[in-house]
């Protein structure tokens, strides 16, 4: 639906965006996602024909749009601070692609009441965007950007304005108006929650590259770069060198100590160093040597700190000299655990992923 | 902060505003004496010196030509400066500040030096002592005051709106004309009124580019008061002050309902 290839922005000799390639399916809800200044927005803008390529090419539906005004290639838009038209009531806001198109003024109530019923803005029309609360204020963005029908929606950072409650219930509205129409969305965020909640897939944006691409579970369980591991959720991340492989398994040798298997995603040879990622959620914490089965990874270390966040217990525990490992398990399944005390930590090869950049 | 100044900045600010006002405590009750001497304090009261302005064909001719001019002005600069304004705004492009500085530099060089440049060229074009060369060389004159107005709006303004309108399928210039316009029309209507004025006044350009065949009323005014002092000028002026007083009552108004939408 959406192609970019190569795509380079640079801004007074400094690079935004450096030679990004991506394909985007009809029907996707990407989320491009990174932190500030990552280059995710200039990406979204180049898309939009906002921001001129310096290289590379756009193409939307197989046509080359590279060089084709923003006006012309028939895209959605919602911006973060709504964007709305002061002067214009809430009808005539959702009516302005309508009316730049020539469009009949039956038609025109007729799409602006389907769109307004869709975002929940049923009898609000004829209020000004003022008199609407933010939530508000970015329904009616969102009914401006679906009234038209276009093939691809781009949504920079449309909820970053409003608090957390409202967020969440937006978040839910947006995904489903993707089920309903069907829609390709691309959506630009920083806040990783919201990627992971809302997304077919994610495009992990940082330094104006792409680091990694892939469904939210992929880049949550299996992330491929250290920069995943780290910036989408909390990683333990531990470096090592590769041994060999036992069974399915990779098996790598960390502070020379521990042989830790798990998951390799690429070729290896022997003495390379990699980084072995694990989630907090995935050990088991322990106090009895004994109790690990054979199957699983083990450490041992002593506890650090120790303490409630919200329904899960979060404990740190240092493992050598330098490393920490990060340990999280549902309240009630742990007591009291003071700082030194000997722990086992124990966890499975399948949940341990090789990372090599 | 207003509860921190001291009595002697107090008295100095109330000593500077009274030597601003006073021309026109003078002038006022001057217009509505019963004589035909400019005498301060004037002895009686009569609307005689009113009668006289309007039923005096030459001083109605001034007001009409001024008016011609001011309106002339007004429109040209509006016509220029706005489109100025928000291409000095939102262009970005190497040596828009040279274009920036161009069309500021009318308030920058004395308006004598301005003016007898659009003399000496105005009579090269063949065009001096017309009307149109008064008009033309009010909206130069004026336009750098249009534009400082507009700019003021237009900064006001969030420029990822019209953004928006582009990728939602509007053009350039049907952005500017259906969502750049309409929110900027309080500060259009101000920068014309304030337009209007300054031409309506001027006298400096008008005197150079002035001929018996476009007199406006300051020039009428000032000639007149070389040949005869006559007191219905205090009643021109009064009537003036009034038109001043009116505009910048109205550009208040416009500016309040700016900051409330």
């Amino acid at each position: 639906m959406v192609s970019v290839q190569g795509a380079t922005v640079t801004y007074a000799a400094t690079p935004a965006l450096k030679d990004v390639s991506v394909d985007i399916a009809k029907g996707e809800f990407l989320t491009l996602l990174g932190p500030s200044g990552s280059g995710k927005t200039t990406l979204l803008n180049a898309i939009a024909g906002i921001v001129p390529l310096t290289r590379g090419q756009i193409l939307i539906d197989g046509t080359d749009v590279t060089h084709v005004p923003l006006n012309l290639r028939g895209l959605g838009m919602v911006f973060q601070n709504y964007a709305l038209m002061p002067h214009l009531t809430v009808f005539e806001n959702v009516a302005f692609p309508l009316r730049v198109r020539g469009l009949a003024s039956a038609t025109i109530r007729q799409k602006v009441s389907k769109a307004l019923d869709l975002v929940r803005l049923t009898g609000l029309d004829q209020r000004r965007p003022r008199q609407l609360s933010g939530g508000q204020q970015q329904r009616v963005s969102l009914a401006r950007a679906i009234v038209y029908e276009p093939k691809v929606i781009l949504m920079d950072e449309p909820l970053g304005a409003l608090d957390k409650q409202l967020r969440e219930e937006m978040q839910v509205e947006i995904r489903h108006l993707h089920v309903v129409l069907g829609t390709t969305i691309i959506y630009v965020t920083h806040d990783q929650e919201e990627a992971l909640s809302m997304s077919t897939n994610i495009a992990l944006v940082s330094d104006g590259v792409i680091h990694e691409t892939g469904a939210p579970q992929d880049i949550y369980f299996k992330p491929r770069s250290r920069f995943a591991a780290s910036f989408v959720g909390t990683s333990n991340l531990l470096s090592g060198t590769y041994e060999g492989s036992e069974g399915k398994w990779a098996t790598v040798s960390v502070s020379g100590r521990s042989r830790i298997r798990g998951v390799a995603h690429e070729n290896l040879s022997i003495g390379d160093r990699v980084s072995i990622m694990f989630r907090p959620e995935v050990v088991q914490i322990t106090q009895d040597a004994n109790e690990a089965s054979p199957d699983l990874n083990v450490i041992d270390g002593d506890v650090f700190d120790h303490f409630l966040q919200g329904a899960t217990w979060k404990t740190i525990v240092a493992v050598g000299d330098a490393d920490r490992v990060i340990v999280q398990c549902l309240a009630q399944s742990s007591g009291q655990l003071p700082r030194n005390t000997k722990v086992r930590l124990a966890w499975h090869p399948d949940d341990t992923h090789l990372l090599t950049r | 902060m207003s509860e921190t100044i001291s009595w002697p900045l107090r008295i100095t600010a109330c000593l500077v505003l009274f030597f601003l006002v006073v021309p026109s405590f003078v002038v006022i009750p001057l217009s509505f004496s019963d004589s035909r001497e400019m005498m301060f304090p004037p002895r009686g009261f009569s609307l005689m010196l009113y009668r006289e302005y309007f039923a005096g064909p030459e001083w109605i001719a001034a007001t009409i030509e001024s008016a011609v001019v001011a309106t002339g002005a007004m429109l040209l600069s509006i016509v220029a400066g706005v489109p100025a304004a928000y291409a000095i705004v939102r262009s970005r492009f190497p040596g828009i500040h040279v274009v920036r500085a161009m069309v500021m530099l009318p308030m920058l060089v004395p308006t004598v030096v301005s003016a007898l440049g659009l003399y000496l060229y105005f009579a090269r074009v063949g065009i001096s002592g017309t009307t149109s060369a008064i008009i033309l060389g009010h909206a130069i004159h004026n336009l750098p005051f249009v534009v400082l107005v507009v700019i003021a709006g237009l900064r006001q303004m969030n420029v990822n709106i019209e953004i928006a309108a582009q990728v939602l399928g509007a053009t350039k210039l049907r952005t500017f004309f259906s969502v750049v316009l309409p929110p900027l029309l309080p500060s259009i209507v101000a920068a014309a009124l304030f337009s209007f004025l300054l031409s309506f006044d001027e006298v400096v350009i008008a005197w150079f580019l002035t001929s018996p065949r476009a007199l406006t009323l300051p020039i009428k005014m000032y000639s007149s008061i070389q040949w005869e002092v006559s007191p219905v000028l205090a009643a021109i002026s009064t009537l003036l002050t009034l038109l001043s007083l009116l505009v910048c009552v109205l550009s208040l108004l416009l500016r309040k309902g700016e900051i409330s939408t």
